[in-house]
């Protein structure tokens, strides 16, 4: 089996964005995938395409490859070391979309994507009917703009979807997916977009001579959140709207057409739910029908579906003749906020110590006491330092010039930021994952790190100091701009990471 | 070294004085030149030692390393002109040529031994300062955390 694996992880919907990007904020992380998987494919399937969630997941992707590209020689378990892809790029950056484009889903309404007008009132009279399609689409479906996405109708989805399978972007994947490579698919089962395209990309990917022995997983996730009422009397005059009330009937409803169709048919590999209880008390997301409005907050569960990614890559190939069906649980329950602690063991081996040192990582170039401190005054930030004779290796590359240039602040800098975001969600959101303190202290900021020694930043710019001209970090490309900074750093934080 | 630590003394820095030659050779006779002149070596030596290698702080500036060099040139200024003033006024063995029957030769010795011990601290000042900048350019060479230091002047 080679060893260059590439995995296709295609996030359908609303729900599909936001894990990809905990995954790819794990990737960051350093968190690696098992099984060979070095190049990870993300496609994002979404008819709204201004959607805040897919947009920012597409920055983050993006920043991704940017920083990527700019680290030379990273190995396994360091910071970015996975690739990231888009479909159609080779090896390199090229700011290539990681969408799906759909065809006429950006001005039309759904009557007019299926074509409604041209159909017949009286079926007597012709092949087709207008009453037909009534029965199937409520007037407020035909009269839906699709830029938006379905709205939770599956039914509506079902229709759009269906072109991607004819798209030249579908062939082309085809194409790029080898037979050791493997697929996964991320949808929701409780909305429109997510539920409609599982089964359609299944039966379309099962359908391909030259993927029918590829391994296939996916996540389905059951309802996780709720979405706040809106008010009264514009939701007498609106009921088709998307209701959390809904979520559970269609989840039985579609879990049903699933077990007959996708797991009967063993369509693929492993299948994994993962769901929990709505608690409007608690916490409920605003309603926001799409466009860049709709930005959810992270929710720990897409963390835990990014790590069902996880799971399937280790899974060696199914060989016995029927799906592999999973369910996430944690090990303990939890009263309040979830932390590394309630975590199964193997979760926490992939995700704990990669966390904590992007955490730091993160914290140190953010907060006051640490990067603004040390710019400037300590010897990994300054060069000229050659002059005094010795290898020019000595001078440092991290001087003010690199963090107030371009290259670091607009990605690094805004990677890293997003990240912090990310935890800051989880942890507001319900159920709330707060494995870190809520507020860093300079003094003891490394404590999150497993072993908890209590060090501060202090400790991470003497190791820094130490090894800037060291053979850990020298010699690099230079043209790769981010190399001395991640490569420096991954090895000072870890340093005081307890075996 | 005694010769040398004499000559420079004696000659450069012009303490000799022929009237009072007995003094300077107790100095010379009880090796207090090369003590005087290890301590002038050795004290910048060892404060830069703990400058580049034993601190630590991973932000120390300019003004720290001024400071060091401040101390150095201090202690080195205190510690020889103490050394000195053991070796000439404050011992047992030197009354007899101290307190001569002679008491006006008496009170001029004993002010030109206060003077050799002043003037010999006051050399080492200055040669505390060109020893001292040897050893930062010799030690910062290998020093992880302070390899920068003093920013400019070197």
């Amino acid at each position: 089996m080679s060893d260059k694996r590439k995995l296709f992880v295609i996030g359908i919907g609303g729900t599909g964005s936001r894990v990809i990007k905990s995954l790819s904020l794990l990737l960051a992380s350093g968190c690696t995938l098992k099984g060979g998987f070095t190049n990870i494919i993300p496609i994002i399937i979404d008819p709204d395409n201004s959607n805040g969630d897919l947009m920012r997941t597409m920055e983050i992707l993006n920043l991704y490859q940017k920083i990527r590209i700019n680290i030379d020689g990273v190995d396994k378990g360091e910071f970015f070391n996975q690739k990231i892809q888009s479909l159609k790029s080779n090896n390199r950056y090229d700011n290539i979309d990681f969408r799906f484009f759909l065809k006429g889903v950006d001005t039309n309404t759904f009557e007019n994507y299926i074509g409604f007008r041209n159909l017949n009132e009286d079926y007597t009279k012709s092949t087709d009917d207008k009453n037909f399609i009534r029965l199937l689409y409520s007037k407020k479906n035909l009269k839906s703009e699709l830029k938006v996405g379905f709205k939770g109708h599956p039914n509506m989805g079902t229709v759009v979807l269906d072109q991607i399978t004819q798209s030249e972007t579908f062939k082309y994947f085809v194409d790029k997916c080898d037979k050791d490579d493997a697929i996964f698919l991320i949808n929701s089962i409780f909305g429109g977009t997510g539920a409609a395209g599982l089964p359609l990309l299944l039966k379309s990917i099962k359908s391909q001579e030259k993927l029918k022995n590829t391994k296939i997983g996916a996540i389905t996730y059951l309802p996780y959140f709720e979405i706040g009422k809106k008010d009264p009397e514009i939701e007498a005059a609106d009921p088709e709207e998307i209701k959390s009330n809904s979520f559970l009937e269609k989840t039985k409803v579609a879990i049903a057409y699933y077990n007959r169709t996708i797991i009967e048919n063993k369509e693929l590999d492993s299948i994994y739910f993962i769901g929990h209880e709505t608690n409007s008390i608690n916490h409920e997301y605003e309603h926001h029908i799409g466009a860049n409005l709709q930005k959810n907050d992270a929710n720990f569960l897409e963390l835990a579906g990014s790590l069902a990614i996880f799971d399937f890559c280790e899974s060696p190939k199914k060989t016995e003749n029927k799906p592999l069906v999973k369910e996430y649980g944690l090990d303990k329950s939890f009263d309040g906020e979830i932390e590394f602690d309630h975590l199964s063991k193997r979760d926490r081996d992939v995700i704990e110590r990669n966390l904590a040192c992007f955490k730091v990582f993160s914290d140190y170039l953010l907060e006051e006491k640490g990067l603004k401190r040390a710019l400037g005054v300590s010897r990994w930030t300054l060069d000229r330092i050659s002059s005094i004779g010795g290898p020019k290796y000595k001078n440092s590359t991290l001087t003010d010039s690199y963090f107030e240039g371009a290259e670091y602040t607009s990605s690094v800098e805004t990677f890293i930021h997003h990240f912090r975001d990310w935890l800051d969600e989880m942890r507001k959101n319900y159920p709330a994952f707060a494995p870190f303190p809520k507020t860093c202290n300079s003094k003891d900021a490394l404590r999150v790190l497993p072993g908890k020694p209590f060090k501060g930043f202090r400790s991470i710019d003497r190791e820094n100091n130490r090894l800037i001209s060291s053979r850990k970090i020298w010699p690099h490309d230079t043209t790769k701009v981010h190399s001395a900074l991640f490569r420096l750093f991954e090895h000072s934080i870890r340093k005081f990471v307890s075996k | 070294m005694n010769q040398i630590f004499a000559w420079i003394y004696e000659k450069v820095f012009s303490i000799d004085s022929p009237e009072f030659t007995p003094i300077l050779d107790i100095l010379y006779d009880q090796d207090g030149y090369v003590i005087v002149g290890i301590a002038l070596i050795f004290i910048p030596f060892v404060i830069w030692s703990v400058f580049y290698f034993l601190i630590q702080y991973p932000y120390l500036s300019n003004l720290h390393w001024r400071i060091c060099f401040a101390t150095q040139i201090l202690i080195t200024f205190v510690l020889s002109w103490f050394i000195v003033y053991k070796f000439v006024i404050d011992t047992d063995a030197n009354t007899p040529l101290l307190y001569p029957s002679n008491e006006e030769y008496g009170q001029a010795i004993r002010s030109f031994a206060r003077i050799v011990s002043r003037k010999i601290a006051f050399s080492n000042i200055l040669l505390s300062a060109i020893f001292g900048y040897i050893w930062v350019l010799v030690l910062r060479r290998w020093s992880k955390q302070n390899i920068h230091l003093p920013k400019k002047y070197i």
